[in-house]
């Protein structure tokens, strides 16, 4: 079942890369063999061939799981975040908050791996970075 | 062929105390993360490799190689200690190096592991050494239809990696190839997929596929699999007795064929790309276990199976670089990261490089050989403290390697867009693993791609039409014709033996 899913899931992106992402993020050329739209048009073929063949035989192992990827979705959006908050606010103050929040959702309660990781963490990046190698941080 | 003085000059610059500096922190650091189950030097190295940025060539890949090399000698020791490899390439070291330490040997298990690991990647190095120039004198002959010729047979070898669905593995090498794709066309330099973004004109951070790929998918995978206190005790018993905890030369010399056989074995593996140390490592296991006069005793806690896989495993790691420098191939991931560092310092991998960066390719070759120098004598010293850090929580390392990450890509690629582009690539790693499709094979593709559509032009404009002329170029006959069986030999005719089986 995973397997026919991750296949339609393929033939439809190499359809949606033939029919509207390459005629519209490529300019027209008439002369040349190898024009812009060429190479990408045949991967993206390959692309809804190889989906569409996985769709109709799958084949192969899959190991999705939605629990799991729920999990992992949320770290994903929690660095996400973070990475939103740095570009306003700075490294400095939310590469703290970052690791607390991480800490906090994964149950680290050790005070040593805490403080190690919520302070001395971005204090010797942020040493090693801006300091010693002088190289501006987020 | 490449002058004497150039060769000497080449090792004169690699040994300066700043690059033993660069290779030993490479070591320690390789031998430290390929100790933790979970990081490796892989991950260690995609994210040391935006900080190397600021340093110049040389030290900048001689830190990297260290900590390749490094993390050859770390991964046995968490395999051999709690059973648990720390790098995929020391499963095999788990056979018997575990038995050893249940037997109260963990630290004469250790030593084996180190001197037969140093051997095994001194002998590929001596290989690489000798071979890869001769190679690169060859493939400097090629024109653009050779050089699409040995595309084309790169991409068949990819095969080899495609794991038990060929569509899948297909699939996986058709969007690397897309995504390299992405920037300015080589005929026209017209931009392609930019979507109004001026960054993407030079195509997709390299830094960021690979981090995004490699690293930063396992980094909230891992992350999102903890749950409360994390860590692995390690605890080595101070009650050993002294025979215990040495090797003697004796016993070192009577593994000699061992290492060989598995030395030979590592280096033919690592010359071909795809093919990984682990499966070096298993099948000379196997073979020293067929040929010995007690193959009972193995999986029971013999030394000679210590030997074999380890020096099987790190001999991969030299010969990967032959096709690496030679070709502009990569064999492995580690090689397709040296690859991202070498292009971040405006250096193509390939057979130029011999002609125009001589003396910088045998200042590698010095460093390459000072790593194993370092790595013996770190590892000599540094053995029983990597088994005391491995407890370090796993709580701890990832977070760690999360910020790096996000710093290291931010310096690299001079701003956030690049840690967007790491973020679109972790989640497409994690999917693309989650799914079957394998991300090495993404990979690989990604990296070959641009070099794939600059000599797919060049051939089209050179032979204008007329595909005869291909049939008149003898080598790269060869080369396709080699493609063909390649791609049947490591690709098809497995799939169907299984499904036969």
């Amino acid at each position: 079942m995973l397997n026919r899913f991750s296949g339609l899931v393929v033939a439809v992106m190499g359809a949606v890369l033939v029919f509207w992402i390459i005629p519209w993020q490529t300019e027209s050329v008439n002369a040349g063999w190898l024009k812009p739209a060429t190479l990408p048009r045949i991967i993206a073929i390959i692309i809804f061939l190889t989906g569409a063949i996985q769709f109709v035989f799958p084949t192969g192992s899959a190991a999705f799981d939605l629990a799991s990827s729920l999990r992992i979705g949320l770290f994903f959006l929690i660095a996400l975040a973070g990475i939103y908050l740095m570009e306003i606010v700075g490294f400095v103050f939310v590469a703290p908050v970052l690791i607390l929040v991480i800490m906090i959702l994964i149950k680290e309660r050790r005070l040593l791996w805490l403080v190690s990781g919520i302070f001395l963490l971005p204090a010797a990046i942020w040493f090693c970075v801006d300091f010693l190698l002088d190289k501006p941080l987020p | 062929m490449i002058d004497v003085g150039i060769i000497l000059s080449g090792f004169a610059d690699a040994l300066t105390l700043y690059n033993l500096g660069f290779v030993f922190f490479g070591v320690v650091l390789g031998q430290l993360v390929g100790a933790i189950p979970g990081i490796g030097p892989v991950t260690a190295m995609a994210i040391a490799i935006p900080f190397t940025f600021t340093l110049d060539t040389l030290p900048a890949i001689a830190f990297l190689v260290g900590i390749n090399k490094g993390g050859l000698i770390g991964g046995a020791v968490p395999a051999i200690l709690i059973n648990t490899p720390g790098t995929p390439d020391a499963a095999a070291t788990t056979l018997d190096g575990y038995p050893m330490t249940l037997k109260g040997k963990p630290e004469k298990a250790l030593k084996m592991a180190l001197y037969s690991s140093i051997t095994g990647d001194a002998f590929s190095d001596v290989v690489l050494i000798t071979v890869a120039p001769i190679i690169a004198v060859f493939a400097l002959k090629m024109g653009p239809i050779e050089i699409l010729a040995l595309m084309i047979f790169a991409f068949s070898i990819i095969a080899a990696l495609v794991g038990d669905s060929l569509p899948k593995g297909i699939a996986a090498a058709a969007l690397g190839l897309f995504f390299a794709t992405v920037g300015l066309d080589p005929e026209k330099s017209t931009p392609r997929f930019i979507f109004g973004h001026f960054e993407l004109y030079e195509g997709l951070p390299l830094v960021s596929v690979a981090l995004g790929m490699l690293a930063m998918a396992e980094i909230l995978r891992r992350l999102s699999m903890i749950h409360g206190n994390s860590g692995a005790a390690v605890k080595i018993s101070k009650n050993q007795k002294k025979a215990d905890r040495r090797i003697s030369w004796v016993e070192y010399w009577a593994c000699r064929y061992t290492m060989l056989r598995g030395a030979l074995m590592g280096t033919v593996f690592g010359a071909i790309p795809g093919l990984d140390s682990s499966a070096a490592a298993f099948m000379n296991y196997a073979t020293v276990k067929q040929t010995s006069k007690d193959p009972d005793s193995f999986g029971k806690g013999n030394i000679h199976g210590v030997a074999a896989t380890e020096s099987a495993n790190s001999s991969v790691s030299g010969a990967n670089y032959i096709p690496m420098l030679t070709l502009g191939i990569p064999g492995n991931i580690a090689a397709a990261l040296i690859i991202t560092a070498l292009m971040i310092h405006g250096i193509q991998p390939g057979p130029l490089l011999f002609q125009e960066q001589g003396q910088l390719i045998y200042s590698l070759f010095g460093a390459f050989l000072m790593a194993n120098v370092v790595n013996l004598f770190t590892g000599l010293l540094g053995l029983r403290l990597w088994a005391k850090l491995i407890a370090a929580p796993e709580s701890f390392v990832f977070s760690t390697a999360l910020l790096l990450c996000i710093v290291g890509v931010y310096i690299s690629t001079g701003g956030l867009f690049g840690v967007w582009v790491m973020f679109f690539f972790a989640a497409l790693g994690y999917f693309m693993q989650a799914f079957g499709y394998s991300v090495i094979v993404f990979i690989i593709a990604f990296f070959l791609g641009e070099r794939f559509e600059l000599s797919l032009s060049q051939t089209l404009n050179l032979i204008d039409g007329n595909f005869w002329i291909l049939l008149t170029r003898p080598v790269a006959v060869i080369l396709f014709v080699m493609a063909i069986v390649t791609a049947y030999w490591f690709g098809i005719r497995p799939i169907r033996k299984k499904r036969g089986q």
